[in-house]
């Protein structure tokens, strides 16, 4: 471990990294990988070497919320066995994950301590950076699951409260014409009457105002301000300051060479980061930073913030608030034929509005797919959050409720485009690891430390499992056969 | 001075009719209030009053810095002239709070009368706090306003609660003791020539401000003048 990042805890911190790493859990999977792997059974995961004898493979880790701490326990075992990320993508937490990973440090240097070290000095209900009532709001309904039927009974004696002062008004005004002295009591009625009526005419004004708040925001209730700042300064703190610095740190290599002969060499290996976000004026998956072309001429390029890119690929709708890129040259020649090129779009709009990359694609491993190499030099790994809980009532598709039903539905949009790819690919399936996280809420910002400790070591036994499985030589072979075969069909289909 | 004070009715009228005047007249001005958060959007001075934290008020008034500066100087035209007329404001609505509540507080008998005499001497402190607040704000409108420290924001916030709750609360409980006597019909007849005032005045007031709405569109667009972006 590093001297620099050893035992460093933030002021006020409660966690340190070695509550991380030093976990007997973690303990345990690095001694069982270390006593699986020796000299004479070395792990074999790539063909792709550098001087030092790591192996190099393409990463895509999925977006999941606060899940992603789990991204970093599994990336902590495979730097620990010798892994290192030529090119990386990410959406969304896994974008963030992605972010720094590239950013920090060199590529062939672990990098997973520095984010950890990162993660333990960020407080998460930060990034909840919304209006105090949201925040409120938020916070009860992820950490009390019993806030909806607790809503329910305040609504009730909200009712019962008016019926019983109207009643009382009633009541004792029709007594006080034959018993003077209860006119004490009906006019103490219609003034607390009065003071009811004010109490309930300030919350309705209250809640208006947050939902004119919330339309004017874009319809997000977080602005997501804290999160761009902090991810802004670990960039610049690693010398990230524009979308060239960016690209550079990206595409910088160590020394490669190849295990076995390949007739492709070394030369095409490049370095690169990509991050998802959705656009929704023009309704396009965008790749950041590779399609920055079509929101600023060349020249211009810099003037995006690399920053907004890992906050555009992060703004889960509603919860946060969308991320604008404004003043697109849209008339000029160069961002119109970009748009054409690309997007098939020959009205580029001036303003373009970002949300969450998992719209569209949260596992984006079909972007690591080339067409022109038969046999692969490296794997592409992915890390996939799942979630899903194994609940009866989903599979029982009459025992829906309204909001199950629209979420299944909106799911099934979300996911398919991923699930299509792997399902047309399925050797790629066979680098995915899955963290299994299903007694985990994504959007829960109130992780206690034990939990992101828990999150870490569910990842770090992922990891584990999936280096003990993994067939490097069968991979490559499916690989091989599976590109092979389309090839043929390519140009059996050609010569029809 | 006494603490139980005798008004007339025609008092109430002159001084509800010039809140509702000024009133009208901080409305238009309230028209001029935009800024720039990548788009140029509404505000309102509830936003100055009542803001999440110390950081959005500070980012409010930034943003407003951030329109053109033609734009910007035609947006602070207006809100340092509301805040100004809102110094008019002042005696005329907490001036006619006072009247309802010690008019109330002189029908009423023993606790009662107390209370009420005491919520319409409050309008006092809400007044103060409504002072105190204005040139808090005149004072925070700059290109770079300072981000309030947690304890003065805090301050803000309470005087804030004050400065509407003390006028409301009076208000509500005020107008559910006159609803009282009109129901039990312990009123004066001489009283309901002001009650009649006292409507026409909303009822002009209301006119007007139909007479003169605009769409939303509309207001952007004079807003924005021979300045359109």
């Amino acid at each position: 471990m590093p001297e620099s990042i050893k035992s460093q805890k933030r002021k006020g911190a409660t966690l340190d990294i070695n509550d991380f790493i030093q976990h007997a859990d973690v303990l345990e999977c690095v001694s069982e990988l270390k006593a699986q792997f020796t000299s004479e059974n070395p792990l074999v995961v790539s063909d792709v070497l550098d001087k030092n004898g790591n192996q190099y493979v393409n990463l895509v880790q999925k977006g999941g919320g606060v899940l992603g701490v789990a991204l970093v326990g599994y990336t902590y075992i495979l730097e620990l066995m010798g892994i290192r990320f030529l090119r990386l993508a990410g959406t969304s937490a896994g974008a963030i994950n992605t972010a720094l990973m590239t950013v920090i440090d060199k590529k062939e240097n672990a990098k997973s301590l520095s984010i950890l070290k990162a993660i333990c000095e960020l407080n998460f209900f930060n990034l909840v950076d919304g209006h105090p009532a949201a925040r409120w709001i938020i916070k009860k309904f992820i950490t009390h699951s019993d806030f909806t039927s607790r809503v329910k009974k305040w609504i009730t004696w909200i009712i019962l409260a008016a019926v019983f002062l109207i009643a009382g008004d009633f009541i004792f005004l029709g007594l006080e014409h034959k018993f003077q002295f209860l006119s004490l009591f009906t006019k103490l009625f219609f003034v607390l009457t009065g003071f009811y009526f004010l109490i309930i005419s300030l919350i309705i004004f209250y809640l208006a105002r947050l939902s004119k708040r919330l339309k004017n925001s874009g319809y997000g209730i977080n602005p997501g301000n804290y999160f761009y700042d902090w991810i802004k300064n670990q960039l610049i703190s690693n010398e990230v300051r524009t979308v060239t610095d960016l690209n550079t740190k990206a595409s910088t290599l160590p020394e490669l060479h190849l295990r076995v002969d390949n007739p492709e060499g070394t030369a095409s290996l490049k370095g690169d980061v990509t991050f998802i976000a959705s656009e929704l004026v023009t309704q396009n998956k965008i790749q950041f930073p590779e399609m920055c072309f079509l929101f600023r001429t060349k020249d211009q390029i810099d003037t995006l913030q690399p920053a907004g890119f890992i906050r555009a690929s992060m703004s889960i709708p509603v919860f946060f608030e969308s991320y604008m890129i404004d003043n697109i040259p849209c008339t000029s020649d160069e961002i119109k034929k970009a748009w054409l090129d690309t997007m098939d779009e020959p009205d580029p709009p001036s303003a373009a509005r970002f949300v969450d990359g998992g719209m569209l694609s949260n596992f984006p491993i079909n972007i690591f797919y080339n067409a022109k190499v038969v046999s692969p030099r490296l794997p592409s790994f992915g890390i996939d959050l799942d979630d899903s809980k194994p609940d009866e009532t989903e599979k029982n598709a009459t025992a829906w409720s309204l909001l199950g039903y629209v979420g299944r539905m909106f799911n099934t949009i979300r996911f398919y485009y991923d699930k299509d790819f792997l399902l047309k690919n399925k050797v790629y399936e066979k680098g995915v690891g899955k963290i299994p996280l299903a007694d985990y809420n994504w959007l829960n910002f109130f992780l206690s430390d034990q939990d992101k400790i828990n999150m870490f070591i569910r990842g770090a036994k992922a990891a584990t499992q999936f280096l003990k499985e993994f067939n490097w030589e069968a991979y490559k072979n499916n690989r091989t056969v599976m590109q092979m075969a389309l090839n043929k069909e390519k140009d059996s289909e050609s010569k029809k | 001075m006494n603490f139980y004070l005798q008004f007339n009715w025609s008092l109430f009228c002159i001084a509800f009719g010039i809140t509702l005047l000024i009133s009208f007249i901080m409305g238009i001005q309230g028209r001029s209030f935009y800024m720039m958060h990548l788009v140029i959007r509404k505000f309102s001075i509830i936003d100055f009053e009542f803001p999440a934290s110390a950081q959005e008020l500070a980012s409010v008034i930034k943003d407003i810095f951030s329109l053109p500066t033609a734009l910007t100087k035609k947006t602070l035209r207006a809100l340092k002239s509301q805040l100004y007329l809102d110094f008019l404001l002042m005696p005329a609505i907490f001036g006619s709070i006072f009247i309802l509540s010690m008019k109330v507080s002189g029908k009423m008998l023993y606790f009662g009368h107390g209370l009420f005499a005491t919520l319409a001497w409050l309008q006092c402190i809400a007044w103060l706090c409504d002072v105190i607040e204005n040139v808090y704000l005149l004072n925070k409108i700059r290109p770079e306003p300072v981000v309030s420290s947690p304890a003065v924001h805090k301050a803000y916030g309470i005087l804030e609660i004050i400065k509407w709750g003390v006028p409301l609360l009076t208000t509500v409980c005020s107008f559910a003791a006159i609803f009282y006597y009109w129901l039990t019909g312990s009123y004066s007849d001489s009283s309901l020539c002001f009650l009649l005032i006292t409507v026409i005045e909303l009822i002009v007031f209301f006119g007007l401000k139909r007479l003169t709405s605009k769409t939303e569109k509309q207001k952007l667009d004079d807003f924005l003048g021979s300045n359109q972006l």
